[in-house]
């Protein structure tokens, strides 16, 4: 699933690959796009259906809930609850009027559930915290961060399905 | 006037697709007066409404199968609009947005979206995307409904 990302994520990634074509052709598809990545994807979406369209709208309902398991961090506290963390943190960079944003929030807020104890997660608004948005070279929002020890770890750009935030925090557990 | 000096001083090479003609960036001084935070112009609001409905018919591009991301983003624009003169990218986070702004890759429809029809912000998307509903359109209404309660700081 883990290609599942390329498509939101950013569009650097979004480039013609020579090793999804047979794949098309095995397919049976016709390349009508010059987004190879995207096509890869698709065919692996078609394959699990329409579930995970029901599972990302579902997910963007779920947010008016206003579950909010990640608390918020910013540029005062982000020292003492992210760098001098013991256990790994997640930290989920949005911005007020992003809409892919909000897609990706309710996941985040279900994985600081899943993961208690082990991991910690906030939500970074970096309109209101542009110090730390700025240090760690954040550009396209949503930008999912891990860090551990102080140290960032990884970086997932985009509104990505929950499994491959979960495939990338694994790494850290 | 002042605003041109500045204009020019960000302006990139000639030639280069960045010097592509975006007028207006600065928004009027009536205008940011009333472009408090979160609080966006009825009429910015609509601009960027309309404007997102014919470009989707233009480039063949649809809305977001969960229309309160179009919304959303819609609103973010206007917003920029209102208190940057321009409707500058709100899914992406930039030191100096007046700079931003004036100097124009990210305003909408962005350098990406005019060239390779990527918008990470999820606003237009391409009939092969996974995430794209049937719609080009939105209303206005649909728009503050989706965004009620909103007042520029999601909670």
């Amino acid at each position: 699933m883990a290609s599942l990302t390329a498509w939101t994520v950013s569009a650097p990634t979004c480039r013609p690959a020579a090793a999804a074509k047979p794949l098309a052709l095995v397919q049976g598809q016709v390349a009508r796009h010059s987004c190879s990545v995207r096509r890869r994807s698709n065919i692996l979406l078609a394959k699990s259906g329409v579930h995970v369209r029901r599972q990302i709208s579902l997910q963007v309902s779920a947010q008016d809930t206003k579950t909010e398991a990640a608390g918020p961090v910013n540029d005062t506290d982000f020292k003492e609850k992210v760098l001098d963390s013991k256990v790994p943190v997640l930290i989920d960079f949005w911005a007020p009027w992003c809409g892919p944003c909000r897609m990706i929030a309710p996941i985040v807020d279900e994985l600081a559930l899943e993961y208690e104890g082990k991991m910690t997660a906030f939500k970074l608004n970096t309109d209101e915290s542009p110090k730390v948005a700025t240090d760690y070279g954040i550009r396209s929002i949503p930008t999912v961060m891990i860090f551990k020890d102080g140290q960032k770890m990884e970086t997932v750009i985009g509104a990505v399905p929950k499994s491959t935030l979960v495939q990338t925090l694994e790494k850290y557990m | 006037m002042q605003t041109s000096t500045a204009t020019c001083l960000l302006q990139p090479h000639p030639g280069s697709i960045l010097s592509a003609p975006r007028s207006a960036v600065r928004p009027s001084r009536s205008v940011r007066a009333h472009a408090k935070e979160g609080e966006v112009n009825s009429k910015s609001l609509e601009g960027m409404r309309k404007f997102s409905e014919q470009y989707a018919r233009r480039t063949e591009t649809y809305f977001c199968m969960d229309k309160s991301v179009t919304a959303v983003v819609i609103k973010g624009l206007a917003e920029h609009k209102d208190s940057l003169g321009a409707p500058l990218c709100p899914c992406r986070h930039y030191d100096d947005k007046q700079a931003e702004a004036v100097q124009g890759f990210w305003n909408c429809p962005c350098v990406p979206m005019r060239e390779r029809k990527e918008c990470h912000c999820m606003l237009f998307l391409t009939p092969d995307n996974d995430f794209r509903g049937e719609d080009q359109k939105i209303s206005y209404e649909e728009i503050e409904e989706s965004t009620a309660g909103m007042s520029g700081v999601q909670s």
